[in-house]
């Protein structure tokens, strides 16, 4: 554990959410773009630096802010990164910078802006809290500002009820966790690093059960999904690509489960696997008869971001690879697709796909945009998404043979929904459409910015997947 | 000449279209589209260079005695626990006629485009589509690996959708190409299945590994025949799609709808017989599995009865042509199921070249018959010989021939329709939890 004199993930937290009221009281909506995009661009280079200075700190290092909370008597570091988070760090930074620029003007509403900058800063402090009391309590807050994106009463009861339970199991493992550990006499059982053998002993029983009820509604895994389709459907503004893209499910998984209580979750890993399968599968299929494209987008996304889990349960750590990969490439083609949609709607209004608009014929290049950021989440060779589920079925296939076919079948349907979208929504008779502008030049850019980042790690992997391999090999208590 | 010399040339056939590809999709998206011209230029360039390095590169291999090439070019990513995606290309007997076949026929497709495609809307967009079918075709056909092969018939799969609908300003061609993809896609499971199953089982992707090291056609596997069977199968699964055969054939007639180019290059030449290739590749496993040879042999006789059948009822020229391709591509998968490898490779060249003449030529084919009418001094008698069948079923052949067998029609009502009526009522369920309204 390395103390540095700064706090720079304090500062990363702090910037998006110090700008997030700044932003939400503008009128001008020019000038609110413009401080969420700059205060965007501030994080984003924090999260790099950040990123290089665990690089540059050596294997296993943790490196952690000099920001103190006083557990129980001995003071712990409230926020620190190493290699695992700083990946997901700069990712997100990245993602955020992109939704903030290629918003259409229509969509970026002084609020919707101010909520992005409020999911970045609390997804960053969940990817660097140390504290798993931190860690819940910032788990619900990034859950607000989506739940204030929806305009519909009974979308907020059903995405709030969903994220309430889910943040409810949270607690209340974290809590049993706590009471466990202090009866033992533990000086901080809730600090993650300090996590050992003795945990593993506290979550068996009923910690584990809470612990996946929690993961599965956070990530919208079967039979707890039915917000995630409507979130896409019903939030307006860049919010829910977003919120599904931080994963915090999966991040809690990875970071709690995987590297610390492993042993207390063997039991569970085949149920949790057969239901993200199951997800991705479901998902995907749903996609197929869907209409409208903004809920086409939302079943798509939860069949990827069920992908993101299921490697995590292949046990290996090809599969955890492969995982992470998909986390990247499918956060990006995700995000991409969402933010293409907002551009689209923003020209024609809502994209029924029910048949040919031929949009393509006014938006040749987010035409154009679209699909290969689409088909940079189904596997397209050159793009991330090939990469990752390559990886991600060679390891799934070795664990699970039979079920495993399963996934194969839901990439290749996800494939063909994102065809459909693409020729439904962009091909067609354009003679009865009004005369208006392709994509202009800040949406373009950001979103060739997404494209770019899919194709250089499409066509070049091999840096990646060495630092996500190292990461996982650092991340592990082992290796500190 | 140098083996080094052999690798670069194997390099450079399958690299220049791809690297034809993303400078003009590069210059297309930074400056807009280039001139009819200057594409011209560049695909003829490309294909020229590609075809020259293929002959090049298959006349050092023939005077040099050079039987199997196996190009290692690294990884192209590794992960933990030993896995890696080799960049292997492998040009041997089986690779070099296909090739040659790829880069020829593209060059005459590309240089005939020209002229027909010329002042149509989608002019760049044609010839990039055409230059990544290039590459996948190309990859499909060196790959050395089934890894590479997977990534070059996806290529190949995507390219064919998107110039199915490449007319998008009608409804229907969209709609075809929609149907095409969706057999792709499913039949890509199959080469996908199939890829996992020959690394975990065999512990390698490169086909020399697996299969003993011999040079086509001589390889062999050590694989049981259980998974030897279930490999080979998943790869006939993924060969049904790809190929246009029986029960997976419907969207073959459809994929008429594109230009007509893209047709010859794809139904007539060399995307229909990508399907033959990865079934001659993976031959050892074949011959360790009879299940799966007679299979084949199956499948392909019966697309061989059903191209012929329905065939001989179409009323327009590109469907004739599409069902006669089925046809002999059924015969030719009959042929390898048989073992009769080299009959196989023979056939499906001459198969190759005739149907891509003729579905070049099938946009003049009534200016054709008129010349013809017109030298004979009068209309053309009628084709002679009818098959010594019964009436009865003579007409009952007629009708089925007419539904098109009726595979998609079973297919639509047992499979399609029953799958959407479920999701429709799982979709109205969601709806409900969440009190959306139905659409």
């Amino acid at each position: 554990m390395i103390a540095t004199s700064f706090p720079w993930l304090l500062l990363l937290i702090a910037t998006p959410a110090l700008a997030a009221p700044l932003v939400a009281r503008t009128v001008d909506r020019d000038l609110a773009r413009a401080l969420t995009v700059a205060a965007s661009g501030v994080a984003f280079l924090l999260a790099l630096a950040i990123a290089v200075r665990t690089q540059l700190a050596g294997p296993g290092a943790l490196l952690v802010d000099p920001v103190w909370l006083p557990l129980l008597g001995q003071p712990r570091p409230l926020l620190g990164v190493d290699a695992l988070s700083a990946g997901p760090l700069v990712l997100f930074a990245l993602l955020g910078l992109c939704a903030a620029a290629a918003l259409p003007s229509a969509s970026a509403r002084p609020g919707a802006l101010a909520r992005l900058l409020l999911i970045e800063s609390t997804t960053f402090g969940m990817y660097g809290s140390l504290h798993l009391g931190v860690f819940a309590l910032l788990w619900a807050a990034s859950a607000a500002p989506v739940l204030s994106s929806l305009t519909r009463a009974r979308a907020r009861l059903v995405f709030g009820l969903y994220q309430a339970g889910g943040w409810l199991c949270l607690t209340s493992a974290i809590a049993l966790l706590a009471w466990r550990g202090a009866a033992r006499g533990a000086a901080a059982p809730l600090f993650v690093p300090e996590l050992g053998a003795e945990a593993v002993a506290d979550a068996a029983g009923l910690v584990v059960p809470l612990l996946v009820a929690a993961v599965l509604l956070r990530k919208g895994i079967l039979p707890t999904h039915s917000w995630l389709p409507m979130l896409f459907q019903e939030s307006a503004g860049g919010a829910a690509p977003l919120f599904v893209a931080a994963h915090a499910g999966v991040y809690l998984f990875v970071r709690v489960f995987a590297l610390h209580l492993r042993p207390a979750l063997l039991g569970a890993i085949p149920l949790v696997a057969v239901l993200a399968i199951a997800t991705a599968v479901y998902g995907a299929l749903m996609a197929l008869v869907q209409r409208d494209l903004r809920r086409t987008l939302g079943f798509l996304a939860m069949s990827q971001s069920s992908f993101v889990l299921v490697g995590f349960l292949c046990e290996s750590q090809l599969g955890t690879v492969g995982s992470l990969m998909v986390w990247f490439s499918a956060s990006f083609a995700l995000t991409g697709l969402a933010l293409a949609t907002a551009c689209l709607e923003s020209r024609f209004g809502t994209v029924d796909l029910a048949l040919p608009r031929g949009f393509a014929g006014r938006t040749p290049r987010l035409g154009a945009l679209f699909l290969v950021l689409g088909l940079g989440a189904c596997g397209l060779p050159g793009l991330a998404g090939f990469v990752s589920e390559d990886l991600l079925f060679h390891a799934l296939l070795e664990r699970y043979p039979l079920v495993g076919v399963a996934m194969i079948v839901a990439t290749a349907a996800n494939g063909y929904t994102v065809l459909r979208a693409y020729f439904h929504a962009f091909q067609g008779p354009a003679q009865a459409l009004p005369a208006i502008d392709d994509v202009g030049r800040r949406e373009r850019l950001a979103l060739t910015v997404m494209l770019l980042a899919l194709l250089a790690s499409g066509l070049y992997p091999r840096p990646a997947i060495e630092h996500v391999s190292a990461a996982i090999e650092q991340g592990s208590p082992g290796a500190r | 000449m140098s083996t080094a010399a052999l690798h670069l040339l194997a390099v450079a056939a399958v690299a220049s279209p791809l690297a034809a590809f993303g400078l003009l999709a590069l210059f297309t998206l930074l400056v807009g589209s280039p001139s009819e011209r200057n594409v011209a230029r560049v695909v003829a360039l490309t294909f020229l260079s590609s075809l020259a390095c293929t002959a090049t590169l298959a006349l050092a291999m023939w005077s040099g005695g050079v039987v199997q090439l196996d190009v290692r070019l690294g990884a192209w990513f590794a992960a933990p626990g030993g896995y890696r995606f080799e960049l292997d290309l492998l040009v041997d007997r089986l690779t070099v006629p296909f090739m040659a076949l790829t880069t020829a026929l593209l060059g005459v497709v590309g240089a005939f485009s020209v002229s027909y495609l010329h002042r149509e809307r989608g002019f760049t967009r044609f010839f990039l589509l055409l230059l990544l079918f290039a590459s996948g075709m190309l990859l499909l056909t060196t790959a050395g690996t089934i890894d590479l092969l997977f990534a070059g018939w996806e290529l190949v799969g995507i390219t064919s959708a998107l110039l199915i609908g490449f007319f998008q300003e009608r409804r229907q061609p969209l709609r075809n190409a929609l149907r095409a993809f969706a057999t792709y896609r499913l039949c890509d499971v199959g080469l996908l299945t199939a890829a996992v199953f020959l690394h975990h089982h065999a512990h390698t992707a490169r086909f020399v590994d697996a299969f003993g090291g011999a040079p086509w056609p001589a390889g062999e596997t050590g694989l049981g025949v259980g998974v030897a069977t279930t490999i080979a199968l998943c790869c006939v699964f993924a060969a049904l799609g790809k190929s246009a055969q029986v029960p997976l054939s419907g969207w073959l007639p459809r994929a008429m709808e594109g230009p007509t180019p893209s047709s010859a290059i794809f139904y007539g030449a060399l995307s229909i017989h990508a399907g033959a290739y990865l079934l001659l590749r993976i031959s050892p496993l074949l011959d360790r599995s009879p299940l799966a040879s007679w299979a084949l042999v199956a499948i392909g006789l019966a697309s061989a009865i059903h191209g012929t059948l329905v065939g001989r009822v179409q009323s327009d020229v590109k469907s004739s042509l599409a069902y006669a391709s089925m046809a002999q591509v059924g015969l030719i998968l009959a042929e390898i199921g048989l073992g009769l490898r080299m009959l196989a490779l023979a056939h499906l060249v001459g198969h190759a070249c005739l149907r891509t003449l003729q579905l070049l030529r099938a946009p003049s084919a009534l200016q054709d018959h008129w010349r013809l009418e017109a030298a004979w001094g009068g209309a053309l008698p009628p084709a002679k010989g009818r098959w010594p069948l019964p009436e009865r079923l003579r007409s009952w052949l007629y009708r089925l021939a007419l539904d098109r067998g009726q595979h998609d029609a079973a297919l639509e009502r047992f499979l399609v329709r029953p799958a959407l009526w479920l999701l429709g009522r799982l979709d109205r369920l969601e709806r409900r939890v969440t009190g959306e309204a139905r659409p």
